[in-house]
């Protein structure tokens, strides 16, 4: 999960055009030209953001979508328009892999589909993708400035903080130096860091809410323990200690702490719905078919969480992020420039809040915060409109 | 006729096997109750976070004779030798006595309901100060954890119904970009801005918890100051929770519209407002009036910066004074106050969630939490 | 006729009677000031405890309830009376005497007697007092003059100031304790002893009812809010009837619980530590502030155990490399200038203490990262592929820098000028620790680069050398490593010397001149090994509301060269140049 802290390089770009071939070809092959281009430049600005991380994965994605368009499913008797007796029920390797590829750009498809039938929550997704287009593609167009400059003081100014200008939309910090480059290079680490924290808590959390919920017993009756006494512990303190036993400059470390106290919440809830899926008759029947564990939280319990718990990511990942500000404002991590969260522990040792021309410096950094914390909100519209067909209507 | 033995009485211990006697079936009746476990389990918990905190802040860098002598080289200008000769009588308080003797004072001192005497404020017991303060804070964060989730509730049940209204939209912005702001952030706004710049209100006349001119006594004057005192603290607290209240009614209220007795209530042509609070809304808050008595057991430990701020004598103020002077006799006894009302708090919300849906039966394990 | 001029004389009688009472009417207005004091319930009138007036009051406001005998006055470098009408050495010098002002008086209407001075000292020796460690006793002389007999050679300037310093404390509270502890002392008992401490303790938990006050104000506990406290006039001490203020209200609370009150005018004076940022917010609001020195700056501390900061080249470089006027800006605005003469003794004063030559000799080590380069060069490092300076086996300068997250002033400074190094070439990371955790870090050796306090509000050698090249050494307690640098063998120029026993010594005695040759001699090590960098000194940059304050005297002021610990509004309030604006 570390080196995932991605800038946009020209290199990025070319591997980007190179991946893009791929759906592009796929586009001319099955005569689905738009698709195909619509591939490529989204093969392109992957690649240019993520370099192959970005780049790989994306081919696969855009080559499913241009298959779907093409795709008829021979083993389908409706859609192949074969007279039954002619359809073949046997497949090649590769018949069965572009069906899956087909399935998988159809479900993508689809989900876009509800994502942008939502118009609060297609909103709340624009605003993600601003935030990482921001944080990825920004740095290209923004220098950072890291050092002090001295030479932008007012004559007679106590002070290097200045409020917006044409030249610097956000103002000067307290450096001297622009706020709104420390904008665009500050983020996304911080963005990173909670989406790390909230799918490392809400991966214990399932796991263990599961566990507890279907094992019962001493296993459920441990982990409740467990889960009530972290809730107990004041966390002021224990993080005060922490930070002064280990130095937590270790971001993936960061995380896991923040994983490790916030875990017991959702694992409640995760265990309730359990225990009521549990009494379901379904889920009874699989288990008086004896069906096994494995099968009966894959196949029965699970899809029928999926949009509760994707929901709570989106939650999770919103609370990590306050926590992660909150250590940074407290001082108890190694501050590194640029950082929203350094800016705003800046700020207030800076007393720039007194000075109203002086507060975008710490303002800034707190309304993209909110904001982006608005975007994940509205976004969790999407997701249940996504995962739960039964919110499929309406806005 | 040889006398037939009279028959052996039964012997009393045979009846018993059989129901045994009232004290003890009541004492296995407790011992399995529901509640029994319950507290036996706080108790347990309690009892291992104090003990984790216990040694835990002993491990904190700095103890409190060093930390008096850096205030006195601070404030009086002295030397670190004339500081520490300074500092040297001043504290009942030995940093050399092992940690497990210390514990062990610890415990049997609190077996006795004894906290022990704060280190760095000579001579004043440490439960006096927790009951010095602690109603101040109860009575701010209360009333403020009761209106947030009042209000919450009552808007987030609103636009849960009339979910894609501009009602709807509007407050869920607000609520998202309103909790997504650090409480002390808002905090500095409000005095900068209503304070500060409108003049709206004295700031130094919101300091502290009550006019220091009028004598405590129960009456109209002194609640009205204690109340008008409160108020910018309170909605500091409010503006900072509310959104988190909104969101959650909402979505709770979403997810209880797609049940069916929903559908029936309103099958039966039970009027809208009928349906909305009697069943909707009943139903919807559930769930948070389980996070509402979590969120009591929280009222303490989360108001330290804020209490700062306005100067507010509450305990949240007095625990960061005491972490900052490592008066660990102090900082100990508040941790314990705090795990107990958390534990207390979380055993409550379990009893009322049980009290208010019948569908939870008391008793079985699975609704316990 | 005659009964007429009885009549008439006994009205004139009665006048002049009645006179004084009519001269010390109470005078009207009040001062709002703030002072970080402890809460009621901690809060208590005790002159030594924990909690009490040292606490309650500081340096700055202590001075009005209990007087200093004496007030020193930097611009001229005297003593002006306050308490005491006379003062000096006596016996050649083996003892000082001071005279309490005719008509000094408590609060209580008794007057203030030499006992007063004699207990105040007797309860002193039980505590520690430095004072002990060059006094052999304290006697009064008479009613009013009291007497201090000095250890062999322990006359010294230094130990006039701090016997000038003293707050004296009233027998009527104190003269029990002070019974018992001569008592102790005569037993030949010594602090280790159990008698000792029981007296120490009886000190330390001993709660006045009332406070009885020299100077022209005084309180009761229930004058103690949670926000605020209030000091009232009283009309016996010798300043009751110069001063202009009815009453002094202190608000509690530090900076950021301040600053609003300063905006808002409830608040007409501070000595807080404001940012740049919140004094500009000041200055927009058109309130007047005032610029005194604070008395230190932030200093860069090495550990000496972490490579390369052995290597005196390696922290010659870092004085090059830094920018210092720039770290001045960003520290406190206009409140710093960045060190000059790099002498171990603040700028403000270094040319009282040092010769011109001295002053004229020393390296000042301009910013100049030419220069800076080469001697990292000459160290053995070269600057690799990333721009970053590297030793032969290609290790780059790769440390942690803590600093106290609460001081502003001293996190600002020192933040830049780490930020200034990694543009130079090394590659430092910033932390910021609770600023107790930090102390504690620099006491246990536990860091690699810190930042700490320089210098000190004195007028001798000692304190500044002191600070903090044996605060963080050798002033240590014994399991503590601090600097990790043995200051009592030193290399300087390939001689071992004995810094400790140089800084120790250097401001005993009565001859000015000898002082002054051997603080060269110090100066010259401290510039050449800079064993730390002095990154500024600073000012306290202190508002002075003048919709509530009168009477300020013009920037420029001899007066307000005067450091916080010995505080211009001391001296001003009580001989009433300031006064409620608006009368």
């Amino acid at each position: 999960m570390i080196g995932l802290e991605t800038v946009a390089t020209p290199a990025g770009l070319i591997i980007g055009i190179i991946c893009g071939l791929v759906p592009l070809y796929a586009g001319f092959h099955y005569k689905k030209i738009g698709a195909g281009i619509g591939g490529f430049i989204a093969c392109a600005l992957a690649g240019f953001g993520c370099g192959l991380l970005g780049g790989i994965p994306m081919i696969v994605l855009t080559y499913a979508v241009v298959l779907s368009y093409a795709y008829v499913n021979r083993q389908d008797p409706f859609t192949s328009r074969e007279a039954l007796e002619n359809v073949s029920f046997e497949e090649t390797r590769t018949q069965r892999f572009q069906r899956q590829m087909a399935n998988l750009g159809n479900n993508l498809r689809g989900g876009f589909r509800a994502l942008t039938r939502n118009k609060a929550g297609f909103i709340g997704f624009c605003g993600i993708v601003f935030f990482i287009v921001m944080t990825t593609f920004g740095p290209l167009l923004i220098p950072y400035e890291g050092s002090a400059q001295m030479q932008r003081r007012v004559p007679g100014s106590l002070v290097m903080v200045a409020p917006p200008s044409w030249e610097h939309p956000l103002g000067l910090d307290w450096k001297g130096r622009d706020v709104l480059s420390h904008m665009v290079h500050g983020g996304q680490r911080l963005i990173i860091m909670s989406v790390q924290a909230g799918i490392l808590a809400t991966v214990i959390a399932v796991v263990l809410g599961a566990a507890a919920g279907l094992l019962g017993g001493l296993v459920d009756q441990f982990l409740s323990a467990v889960a009530n006494f972290i809730l107990t512990i004041p966390s002021f303190p224990l993080l005060l200690v922490l930070a002064a036993l280990v130095s937590l400059d270790n971001d993936f470390l960061l995380a896991l702490l923040f994983a490790v106290l916030n875990w017991p919440p959702l694992m409640r809830a995760v265990r309730a719905q359990v225990l009521s899926l549990r009494e379901r008759d379904y889920v009874q029947a699989a288990f008086a078919l004896d069906l096994g564990l494995w099968h009966i939280i894959t196949r029965e319990v699970f899809p029928n969480m999926v949009s509760y718990i994707a929901v709570n990511l989106i939650f999770t990942i919103r609370i990590a992020m306050y926590s992660i500000v909150g250590l940074v404002f407290l001082g108890l991590v190694p501050l590194r420039e640029p950082d929203w969260g350094v800016m705003i522990f800046t700020g207030r040792q800076q007393g720039v809040l007194f000075l109203p021309q002086a507060a975008g410096m710490i303002l800034s950094p707190v309304i993209a915060i909110a904001l982006f914390q608005l975007c994940l909100v509205l976004f969790t519209r999407s997701l249940e409109e996504i995962f739960n067909p039964r919110l499929r209507s309406g806005l | 006729m040889t006398a037939i033995p009279a028959p052996p009485a039964l012997p009393v211990t045979k009846t018993d096997a059989a129901t045994p006697p009232a004290w003890r079936q009541g004492l296995r009746r407790i011992t399995r109750s529901y509640l029994f476990k319950v507290l036996i389990s706080g108790l347990i918990t309690i009892w291992a976070a104090t003990t984790l905190t216990f040694f835990m802040i002993r491990q904190m860098p700095g103890n409190p004779v060093e930390i008096r002598m850096d205030e006195l080289m601070t404030r009086q200008g002295m030397t670190e030798e004339e500081a520490r000769r300074a500092s040297a009588t001043l504290f009942n308080f030995d940093p050399d006595r092992p940690l497990l003797l210390q514990y062990a004072d610890f415990l049997s001192d609190l077996v006795r309901g004894d906290l022990g005497d704060s280190i760095t404020r000579g001579g004043v017991s440490v439960s006096s100060i927790i009951l010095r303060y602690l109603p101040w804070t109860l009575f701010c964060v209360g009333l403020a954890l009761l209106v947030s989730f009042t209000l919450g509730i009552i808007l987030g049940l609103a636009m849960g119904y009339w979910r894609g209204s501009w009602f709807d939209n509007l407050l869920t912005a607000f609520a998202s970009i309103i909790s997504g702001i650090p409480d002390y952030i808002i905090a500095l706004l409000i005095i900068i801005i209503f304070g500060v710049q409108l003049q709206w209100f004295q700031v130094g006349a919101v300091r502290g918890g009550v006019d220091p001119t009028i004598t405590p006594a129960f009456s109209v004057e002194y609640l009205l100051s204690i109340l008008q005192y409160a108020t910018l603290p309170i909605l500091v607290y409010v503006l900072s929770t509310i959104g988190t209240w909104i969101l959650a009614m909402k979505s709770s209220t979403i997810s209880t519209l797609g049940e069916d007795y929903i559908a029936v209530a309103k099958a039966r042509g039970l009027s809208e407002r009928r349906v909305l609070t009697g069943y909707i809304g009943r139903n919807a808050m559930l769930p948070l009036v389980t996070r509402l008595a979590i969120s009591v057991g929280f009222i303490v430990g989360g108001t330290v910066i804020i209490e700062e701020m306005f100067q507010y004598p509450g305990l949240g103020r007095n625990l960061f004074i005491a972490i900052s002077g490592r008066d660990y006799t102090t900082m100990q006894g508040m941790f314990l106050v705090i795990t107990a009302m958390v534990v207390l708090s979380n055993i409550l919300a379990d009893l009322a969630i049980g009290w208010l849906d019948p569908r939870v039966r008391m008793g079985t394990e699975d609704s316990s939490q | 006729m005659k009964r007429l001029f009885i009549v008439l004389a006994l009205v004139l009688m009665l006048g002049v009677v009645s006179l004084p009472a009519l001269a010390q009417d109470a005078p009207t207005g009040t001062w709002l000031g703030t002072w970080p004091y402890a809460a009621p319930g901690t809060h208590n009138l005790n002159s030594f405890a924990a909690g009490g007036l040292n606490d309650n009051l500081g340096l700055v406001y202590r001075p009005f309830v209990e007087l200093t005998p004496a007030y020193y006055l930097w611009a001229t470098q005297e003593y002006v009376p306050m308490l005491a009408e006379s003062w000096g050495f006596v016996d050649d010098n083996a003892a000082y005497e001071y005279t309490i002002a005719e008509g000094a008086m408590w609060s209580d209407g008794s007057p203030v007697t030499s006992q007063d001075v004699v207990d105040t000292f007797d309860i002193g020796r039980i505590l520690g007092w430095t004072q002990w460690t060059y006094l052999t006793s304290v006697e009064a002389v008479d009613e009013r003059t009291v007497r201090f007999n000095f250890t062999e050679g322990g006359a010294s300037l230094n130990a006039q100031r701090q016997l000038l310093k003293e707050y004296v404390v009233a027998s009527a509270n104190y003269g029990e304790l002070a019974a018992q502890a001569r008592e102790v002392v005569a037993s030949g008992a010594t602090n280790e002893d159990e008698a000792w401490t029981a007296v120490a303790t009886a000190i330390e938990e001993f709660r006045p009812e009332t406070l009885i006050a020299s100077g022209p104000y005084t309180y009761a506990l229930d004058a103690v809010g949670e926000s605020f406290f209030t000091l009232s006039w009283q009309p016996n001490s010798l300043f009751s009837g110069s001063v202009r203020f009815g009453e002094l209200k202190i608000w509690g609370g530090e900076t950021e619980v301040t600053t609003p009150l300063v905006l808002s005018g409830e608040l007409a004076h501070s000595t807080n530590v404001y940012p740049p940022a919140t004094m500009q917010s000041f200055v927009d609001a058109g309130i007047r502030v005032v610029a005194t020195p604070r008395g230190y700056g932030p200093a860069l501390l090495f550990n000496f155990t972490v490579a390369p900061f052995d290597n005196v080249l390696v922290r010659q470089a870092m004085a090059h490399a830094i920018n210092r006027e720039q770290s001045a800006l960003l520290t406190n605005g206009l409140g710093a200038t960045g060190t000059v003469y790099m002498s171990g003794i603040l700028d403000s004063i270094a040319p009282t203490l040092l010769s011109q030559e001295t002053l004229d000799t020393l390296n000042r080590y301009e910013y100049n990262l030419e220069g800076a380069a080469a001697l990292m060069e000459q160290a053995g490092y070269s600057l690799n592929g990333d721009g970053k300076w590297a030793d032969a086996d290609g290790n780059t300068i790769s440390v942690e820098y803590t600093f106290p997250a609460d001081f502003a002033d001293f996190s600002a400074a020192a933040r830049d000028a780490t930020a200034q190094l990694n543009e130079f070439g090394f590659d430092i990371t910033e932390r910021a620790l609770p600023w107790q955790e930090a102390a504690a870090a620099i006491r246990a050796g536990d860091f690699q680069l810190s930042v700490w306090s320089w210098g000190a509000g004195s007028p001798f050698a000692f304190q500044n050398f002191n600070n903090p090249m044996r605060r963080w050494t050798v002033a240590l307690a014994e399991d503590q490593p601090g600097l990790q640098l043995d200051i009592e063998a030193l290399d300087v120029n390939g001689e071992t010397v004995d810094l400790n026993a140089l800084i120790l010594n250097v401001s005993g005695g009565l001859d000015t001149a000898a002082q002054q040759e051997r603080a060269d001699e110090i100066a010259q090590i401290l510039n050449e090994g800079m064993y730390y960098i002095p990154l500024n000194e600073m000012l306290s940059i202190e508002p002075v509301n003048e919709a509530s304050i009168g009477g300020a005297p013009a920037d420029g002021d001899p007066i307000y060269q005067n450091p916080s610990n010995d505080h211009f509004i001391i001296y001003l309030i009580l001989n009433g140049t300031l006064f409620p604006a608006g009368m």
